[in-house]
């Protein structure tokens, strides 16, 4: 079992110039991150040893490397973890999507979309949907440029910002900024349509 | 390309969730750990950490992984 290190030992530890106290505290590192990374990484996900191991190496070095930005604002062990698993996040989803085209996301994507109506719904409900569609669909053409929707799309689809930050060849915080200008122009477009949020949340109860 | 009724409820979710000024993700998972020891210690969320709680309320692929970082800290606690 691992030595449990104190709050104020990680850091002094892992940037000694004691190479043997130094060796100890990543040693004593990595085994806590593999203890926690392997059974939080193990409920409802496919990870085997293997990648285990690399995210927890990935993660070491990471944390090695940014010790100087630790500024004792959380516990160093929330901060490690953070970064252990903001790693392995990435690593999985980067794995889970690096054959997957955008195109296979967001179907035929275009400027025309076009929503499907549940056959089962009232008239009531249908003429509100409908109404709200109608002005929705019509924000989505004027307002909305090609690369908006497409990104829209693609998040709807289940893909992950990151990956589609990627695949336009993009960083995460200017497809972010992207997603976020359209999300705030379909919602002023509805409101001065006179939807209310509460309307919008209603009509699809 | 033709929405489902449910691709249309979260299209309609992410509009309604929409804040005129929000954290992006990297934004978000910069002050992650900040965020996570306040909830570990039940201290007060404000300022830009309560920009993180509207963030992770609004974005589940951030959320996850939040959830993902204190189910980690809790199994190092109880190995």
């Amino acid at each position: 079992m691992a030595v449990r290190r104190s709050e104020g030992e990680w850091a002094a530890d892992l940037a000694s110039d004691d190479v043997a106290l130094r060796n100890d505290a990543m040693r004593d590192l990595r085994d806590m991150l593999y203890r926690g990374l392997s059974r939080s990484l193990s409920k409802g996900r496919r990870v085997d040893d293997a990648f285990l191991e690399d995210i927890v190496q990935e993660s070491s070095i990471k944390i090695l490397e940014n010790l100087g930005d630790f500024e004792g604002r959380s516990k160093f062990r929330t901060w490690a973890v953070t970064i252990a698993v903001r790693t392995a996040v990435s690593k999985m989803r980067k794995r889970e999507w690096q054959d997957v085209s955008l195109e296979s996301v967001t179907s035929e994507a275009g400027s025309d979309p076009r929503i499907a109506i549940d056959p089962s719904e009232t008239v009531d409900q249908r003429s509100s949907r409908s109404e709200l569609l109608s002005k929705l669909k019509e924000l989505i053409d004027s307002e909305l440029t090609e690369k908006q929707w497409t990104a829209i799309t693609a998040e709807l689809g289940g893909m992950p910002i990151e990956q589609i930050a990627e695949k336009f060849g993009s960083n995460t915080n200017s497809l972010y900024k992207l997603l976020h200008d359209a999300r705030k122009k379909l919602r002023n477009g509805l409101e001065a349509a006179g939807f209310t949020i509460d309307d919008v949340r209603e009509a699809w109860a | 390309m033709t929405l489902r009724s449910e691709q249309v409820a979260s299209l309609l979710k992410m509009i309604q969730q929409t804040r005129e000024l929000e954290l992006t993700c990297p934004e978000c998972l910069d002050e992650l750990d900040r965020y996570a020891q306040r909830i570990l210690d039940g201290t007060p969320i404000d300022g830009v950490l309560a920009r993180v709680r509207e963030h992770l309320e609004a974005c589940s692929f951030c959320d996850d992984q939040f959830r993902l970082v204190l189910e980690t800290l809790k199994a190092i606690e109880e190995s």
